[in-house]
C-alpha cells in the first residue's frame, strides 16, 4: 500500500466517523425540537422567528461538518511531522487563530506600521477562516443564509482541505521511519 | 506523488484558497452586518466583578481597560451607526476593580467627552468618572485639571472650569501654571487665546504621548481657524474690489490676492463656497470637524 493511500484512507475514515456522529446527533436534535414544537403553547410558538424544526438549520450543521473536516485535515497534516500531543496543540492553536482571524484583517486600523498591517492582512488570507463556517446565529434567528454563501464556503473549505491533504501527503511520503 | 506534481498542486490550491478567502470575506460581511452584532456586558455589576476577580484585581482591570479601548476604537472607526452605550459601564468596571487606574479615568473622560461621532458626546459622564477618581485619590491634581478641561472644552462653562483649575492648582505637587490658567480662563474664557494657552500647556506637560498628540492637533485646529479668518477677510476684500465673490481659488490667485491655494496645517486645501464666500475645512482633513465653540469669527 502506498503511503498516500494510507493517509487519505485514514482521513476518509475519520471524516466518515464524524459524519455518522453528527448525523446521529442531528437526528436526536430534530426529535427534541419536534417534541418542543408539539408541547409548546401556541402563544410561545407564535413568538418564535421560525418553526422549531426549521430545515434551514441543516445549513449550519452542514458547515459544522465541513469545519470539522478541515480541522481533521489540519490535524492529519501536523501528525505527519510531529508528536500526537504537539499536533493536537498546533491544531487547537490554528483553530483558535482561524476563529479570530478577522482581527488580523482589521489590524491595520490599530497599528501605524504599514508593513505590519500588510503582514497581518496576508496572514488573514493564508490562515483557515473558521469564522466563515459559523452561521449558527443566523439560522437560530431565522436570518437568511443564501445557498450561494453555503456553496462558496463549501468550495473554500474543500479547496483548503485539498491543499492541506496534498501537503500532508508530500510530507508523509518523504518521512524516514527507520 | 511526484515532486513536480505536488508543488504544482500546492501552488494552484494556495492561489485558489486565497482567492476564495477574498470572496468569502465579502460574502460573510454581507451575511453578518455590523449593526446586527449586539453589544453586551456579561458582568455589569462592579461589586460582582470585584469579587469575581479574587486577588487578580489589576489583571481584570487591565482586561476591562483593553476592552474599553477596543470598544471605543472599534466604534470610532466603524462605518455604520455608532453607539457608545457600553463605554461608561466598561470604564466604571475598570476603575471599580482598580480604583488607582489613573489612565482609565483620564483617557476615559476624553473618550466620553469627545463630540459625537468621534466620541460618546457625554462630558457629564466624563466628569462623573473623574470625580470618582478624585474620591479614590483626593490629591490627584490631574483629575481636577481634567474636570476643568471638560468644562472648558466640551461644556463651555468657563466659570466652573476656572474653579476646577484653581482647585487643581492648590493640590500637592500641582504645576505652577495651573493658577494663572484659572485666572486666564475666568477672564477670557472661550477666547481662542485662552484655548491656545490651555493646549500649549497640555502639549508641554502631558505625561502621555497620546494626550500630547491630541494637544498638537487642537493647536493645529486653532491655527486652521486663524487661517480661515484671514482668508475670509481676503475674500471680502476681493468682493469689495470686484463686486462679486470669487468663483474659485484661481480667481484669488490670478488677481494676486493669494499666492497659492490655501491649505490647513495638515496640507489639505481649504474649501471655498462661491455662493456665500465662506471658507471651511475639507471634510477629509484630520482636523475636521472644528470645535463648535471655537468656530472662526
Amino acid at each position: 500500500m502506498r503511503r498516500q493511500d494510507f493517509l487519505l484512507g485514514k482521513y476518509c475514515g475519520l471524516v466518515l466517523t464524524l459524519v455518522i456522529n453528527i448525523a446521529v446527533m442531528t437526528a436526536a436534535f430534530y426529535v427534541v425540537l419536534a417534541l418542543m414544537q408539539t408541547v409548546a403553547p401556541p402563544n410561545v410558538r407564535a413568538s418564535w422567528p421560525a418553526p422549531a424544526t426549521d430545515p434551514a438549520m441543516l445549513k449550519a450543521i452542514a458547515l459544522v461538518v465541513l469545519e470539522l473536516m478541515l480541522v481533521t485535515a489540519i490535524a492529519l497534516l501536523f501528525s505527519t511531522f510531529s508528536s500526537p500531543f504537539l499536533s493536537a496543540l498546533l491544531t487547537a492553536g490554528l483553530w483558535v487563530a482561524g476563529h479570530f482571524n478577522s482581527d488580523l484583517r482589521n489590524f491595520g486600523a490599530v497599528v501605524e506600521s504599514p508593513v505590519l498591517a500588510r503582514l497581518a492582512r496576508a496572514t488573514y488570507y493564508v490562515l483557515p477562516n473558521f469564522a466563515a463556517f459559523d452561521v449558527k446565529l443566523q439560522v437560530v434567528h431565522a436570518q437568511a443564509v443564501p445557498v450561494s454563501y453555503v456553496a462558496l464556503t463549501f468550495l473554500y473549505g474543500l479547496t483548503y482541505i485539498a491543499l492541506v491533504l496534498v501537503g500532508a501527503v508530500v510530507i508523509f511520503s518523504r518521512r524516514d521511519f527507520k | 506523488m511526484r515532486t513536480r506534481t505536488a508543488i504544482a498542486a500546492i501552488v494552484v490550491l494556495s492561489i485558489a484558497v486565497v482567492g476564495l478567502q477574498a470572496l468569502e470575506d465579502r460574502a460573510h460581511a454581507a451575511l453578518t452586518p455590523e449593526a446586527d452584532a449586539a453589544d453586551f456586558l456579561y458582568v455589569q455589576s462592579p461589586a460582582v466583578l470585584k469579587r469575581a476577580a479574587l486577588s487578580y484585581d489589576a489583571l481584570v482591570a487591565d482586561l476591562y481597560w483593553i476592552r474599553a479601548v477596543q470598544y471605543y476604537g472599534g466604534k470610532r472607526l466603524s462605518k455604520g451607526p455608532k453607539t457608545y452605550d457600553l463605554l461608561y459601564p466598561l470604564l466604571d468596571l475598570t476603575t471599580s476593580v482598580d480604583p488607582y487606574f489613573d489612565i482609565a479615568y483620564r483617557f476615559g473622560a476624553i473618550f466620553l467627552g469627545e463630540q459625537y461621532p468621534g466620541g460618546a458626546g457625554r462630558p457629564d459622564l466624563g466628569i462623573a468618572l473623574l470625580q470618582k477618581g478624585l474620591r479614590a485619590q483626593p490629591d490627584k491634581w490631574q483629575f481636577a485639571e481634567d474636570i476643568g478641561f471638560v468644562y472648558y472644552w466640551w461644556l463651555h462653562d468657563y466659570r466652573v472650569a476656572a474653579e476646577w483649575f484653581r482647585r487643581a492648582g492648590q493640590m500637592p505637587d500641582a504645576p505652577e501654571w495651573l493658577t494663572p490658567l484659572a485666572a486666564v480662563t475666568l477672564a477670557k474664557g472661550g477666547s481662542r487665546a485662552s484655548s491656545r494657552t490651555l493646549w500649549t500647556e497640555i502639549a508641554r506637560n502631558a505625561d502621555a504621548d497620546w494626550l500630547r498628540r491630541q494637544a498638537t492637533v487642537r493647536l493645529e485646529q486653532l491655527d486652521a481657524m486663524d487661517g480661515i479668518d484671514f482668508i475670509e477677510r481676503v475674500v471680502q476684500q476681493y468682493r469689495e474690489r470686484t463686486g462679486v465673490l470669487p468663483a474659485s481659488w484661481n480667481d484669488l490667485i490670478r488677481t494676486r490676492f493669494l499666492r497659492a491655494v490655501p491649505a490647513d496645517p495638515t496640507g489639505i486645501p481649504f474649501q471655498l463656497d462661491p455662493v456665500t464666500g465662506s471658507v471651511t475645512l475639507d471634510p477629509s482633513s484630520s482636523l475636521s470637524p472644528l470645535p463648535l465653540a471655537e468656530q472662526p469669527h
